[in-house]
């Protein structure tokens, strides 16, 4: 449609209608025109209609001029407002009015160019992902939060491990089979503390992960963290249970965190469901200031179950770690590695003096040489007959192994690695746990019967006991000492070591916590200790079983177990159960030593 | 399953073929396991049986060390607890409970009390021609007990 006039256009038509452009291509055809009667000019080339706008706007000339010099064959650097199409170029011809230029931008916004929003970069990495700390005031600081879900871990005797997630109505499953420790350190930082507890729809869905594991010719194990209250019943989880035991999968339980009546007895009605023949094992954390990770590690879902396989699983999550000598790198910490490497020299030496002592004098000198070196195997014989609530006899393989040289090597690879893990685990659910007595003394007694021999060993608890004062709760570089309680202990020779450690530690009455707790500052204590050690472990080659009956005497002073339990924290020595337990544990010392 | 004569003459006892290792059974009591109806000396020993765990179906995987070809089974246990429907797989690996549905079942049976006494039940000749693990899957009782109790397993074919 054509108007002549734009004045007399109607007012509903666009105004690039109503004004036509003046380029001659583009003139339609005019009835009644001809090359005999051209079009009177005011309708060929109407006049530009002023621009309404206020701004200036080059004309159609000068965006020509522009644009071919962009035409040109160098290139022009970016416009900030980019050049127009060569469509819309090609309609700039004639010279027109602001108008005109203003319309061709506001009636045909499609030809015009704009910039596009800047593209962003697909995987933009931020920094790398730290497990979250809780800061102090947090509610989730407190054992008491009801909203921490449960975590379910699938675990196989290799380490494939799921990562599962359970909280809310379904259990959404947190990263695939991985072999590595890292990434499931990862989304364990990742996973966000909210909803309520679905057990059993964690269990089932971590058993079906299960069933489609690559590895099939292993034991099947999940592991579940119980944080929240559940809220299911007895039936339903016996059922659940009684599920997994016909399917040959072992279940750990960690019961922690909320407290609510009936929790502890439902978990124990679903473990007497699962367990078959000893493989499943639960352990109840109660509320304190320890960290999940140092509760667990002595525990036997890290030092009992499957054996050779969780070291071997632990060896392998390791990676790296297992290929040095002590799984203790050297690059990393000098003195520690040192110490090891001295510590297993020295032990087999003494257990050579021992043999060859063994071999020349009398029976009872004979015995003791025989104990030496086969130290380990009586106390865990020993440990499976009296010890109640850690079932000892799921001890680890490696504990039982001849060598030194070999256990001590496995033991660093499955305390160092899974300590770490945990480590980075339990800071991000900053439960706070106060370190339960019953559960301490339970892990002192297997511990007195099966400490181990090596005097590296008996070096972290004495330089525990001297670093107290320097223990910071926040660092995880070197929290083995609870390992070392946990190992196993030859009685005779180290007793008197052992006594000199234990008064070492007692003497620092400021130490917030036990020998077993505290963190080692290596770098100042290590020189003087070394020599000291090394001083010490010449002299006690002799040691005979005369020495068994100082354990006795140590565990039978009242007053030094009470100064013992004086320094521990949030323990009242006159607590009846404490006494009882007292008694309980002297009567024990009796049995074993004698 | 068609109850044929007992036609074992060229049949041999597949227990030398069996790859020990590999044997597994689910949802067993672990006091009494497969051993006791599968090892020589255990299975005729009739005090010595295979019972069940949690409830009484069981699942009985074993391996053999190379290809054979079966022909026939014999299960005996006692008249209450002894197996009833039971189901042969080949050559599936690691099946659990939750996949015997999944698939039909090369062959199986319902025993009656004379099978249970020692008459052999005849497999099915085509689909067992090419074995190379056996998967047995025991789905009930004759009486309906809560626990399956399977006294001897013998498995005859030839290689």
């Amino acid at each position: 449609l054509f108007w002549p006039n734009p004045q007399t256009a109607p007012p509903s038509l666009p105004p690039f209608l109503a004004t036509p452009s003046s380029d001659p291509s583009r003139q339609p055809r005019l009835r009644g025109a001809s090359a005999q009667t051209p079009l009177p000019p005011e309708v060929a080339s109407p006049a530009p209609r002023p621009c309404p706008c206020t701004r200036q706007h080059p004309t159609r000339a000068a965006i020509r001029a522009s644009l071919s010099a962009s035409r040109s064959p160098a290139p022009t650097p970016p416009l900030p407002q980019p050049a127009l199409p060569a469509r819309v170029a090609s309609r700039a011809t004639p010279a027109t009015s602001h108008f005109s230029h203003c319309r061709l931008r506001r009636a045909q916004p499609w030809l015009v160019h704009i910039a596009p929003a800047p593209r962003r970069v697909a995987y933009q990495r931020g920094p790398p992902p730290q497990p979250p700390v809780t800061p102090p005031g947090s509610p989730f600081e407190s054992h008491d939060d009801r909203r921490l879900p449960a975590r379910l871990l699938t675990r196989e005797a290799t380490p494939h491990r799921h990562f599962i997630g359970a909280a809310g109505h379904w259990a959404s499953k947190s990263c695939a089979s991985t072999t590595d420790c890292k990434v499931y350190l990862f989304h364990c930082s990742g996973l966000e503390i909210g909803g309520e507890m679905n057990l059993t729809a964690g269990i089932q869905v971590a058993q079906l992960a299960l069933k489609h594991r690559q590895n099939k010719k292993q034991q099947q194990r999940i592991i579940v963290f119980a944080g929240s209250p559940i809220k299911h019943d007895k039936k339903t989880l016996e059922a659940i249970g009684k599920k997994l035991k016909k399917n040959s999968v072992a279940l750990d339980i960690v019961d922690f965190g909320e407290e609510e009546d009936g929790k502890p007895e439902k978990l124990e009605a679903l473990l007497a469901a699962v367990n078959n023949n000893g493989s499943s094992h639960i352990v109840h954390v109660p509320p304190g200031s320890s960290a999940l990770s140092d509760v667990l590690i002595s525990t036997p879902i890290f030092t009992g179950d499957g054996g050779s396989g969780f070291a071997a699983a632990a060896a392998a999550a390791a990676g790296g770690v297992s290929s040095y000598d002590f799984g203790v790198d050297p690059n990393l910490d000098p003195e520690l590695a040192l110490a090891l490497r001295l510590s297993m020299e020295e032990e087999r030496a003494r257990q050579e003096a021992a043999a060859k002592k063994a071999a020349e004098d009398s029976t009872k000198v004979e015995k003791a040489g025989e104990q030496a070196s086969s130290s380990r195997d009586i106390p865990i014989s020993e440990a499976t007959s009296s010890s109640s609530a850690l079932p000892i006899e799921k001890k680890d393989d490696l504990m039982l192994s001849s060598t030194a040289g070999g256990s001590a090597k496995a033991q660093w690879e499955i305390h160092g690695y899974i300590w770490y893990a945990l480590e980075a685990w339990s800071s991000s659910i900053r439960c706070s746990t106060w370190y339960n007595w019953k559960i301490f003394i339970n892990t002192l007694n297997s511990s007195f019967k099966v400490f181990m021999a090596n005097w590296w060993t008996m070096q972290v608890v004495r330089l525990s006991g001297r670093a107290a004062s320097a223990f910071s709760p926040d660092s995880c570089h070197f929290k083995m000492t609870i390992t070392f309680l946990c190992m196993n202990w030859s009685q005779d020779d180290d007793s008197a070591l052992l006594q000199q450690a234990l008064a070492m530690s007692v003497d620092k009455p400021e130490s917030g916590q036990s020998s077993g707790m505290a963190d080692t500052d290596m770098s100042d204590a290590v020189d003087q200790d070394l020599a000291l050690a090394l001083k010490m472990s010449v002299q006690d080659n002799a040691k005979d079983l005369s020495s068994q009956t100082e354990m006795n005497k140590v565990l039978g002073d009242q007053s030094f177990m009470s100064s013992i339990l004086a320094s521990l924290p949030g323990v009242d020595p006159n607590d009846p159960s404490v006494k009882d337990l007292l008694a309980s544990l002297q009567g024990k010392a009796e049995v074993l030593y004698t | 399953m068609s109850s044929a004569s007992a036609s074992q003459r060229n049949q041999v006892d597949l227990l030398d073929f069996v790859d020990w290792l590999g044997v597994e059974c689910l949802n067993q009591n672990s006091g009494h396991s497969l051993v006791n109806a599968l090892k020589q000396g255990y299975r005729d020993d009739e005090g010595l049986v295979l019972e069940s765990d949690a409830d009484e179906q069981l699942l009985i995987y074993i391996p053999f060390t190379q290809v054979v070809k079966l022909h026939s089974v014999v299960f005996m246990g006692p008249e209450e607890e002894g197996p009833r429907t039971v189901k042969l797989f080949t050559n599936k690996e690691h099946m659990g409970f939750s996949n015997v549905t999944d698939y039909p079942p090369s062959d199986s049976s319902v025993l009656s009390q004379e099978n249970l006494k020692g008459k052999p039940v005849t497999v099915k000749y085509v689909k067992f021609q090419n074995v190379h693990s056996l998967t047995i899957f025991i789905e009930d009782n004759q009486g309906s007990t809560d626990t399956t109790k399977v006294q001897k397993i013998i498995l005859y074919g030839s290689t």
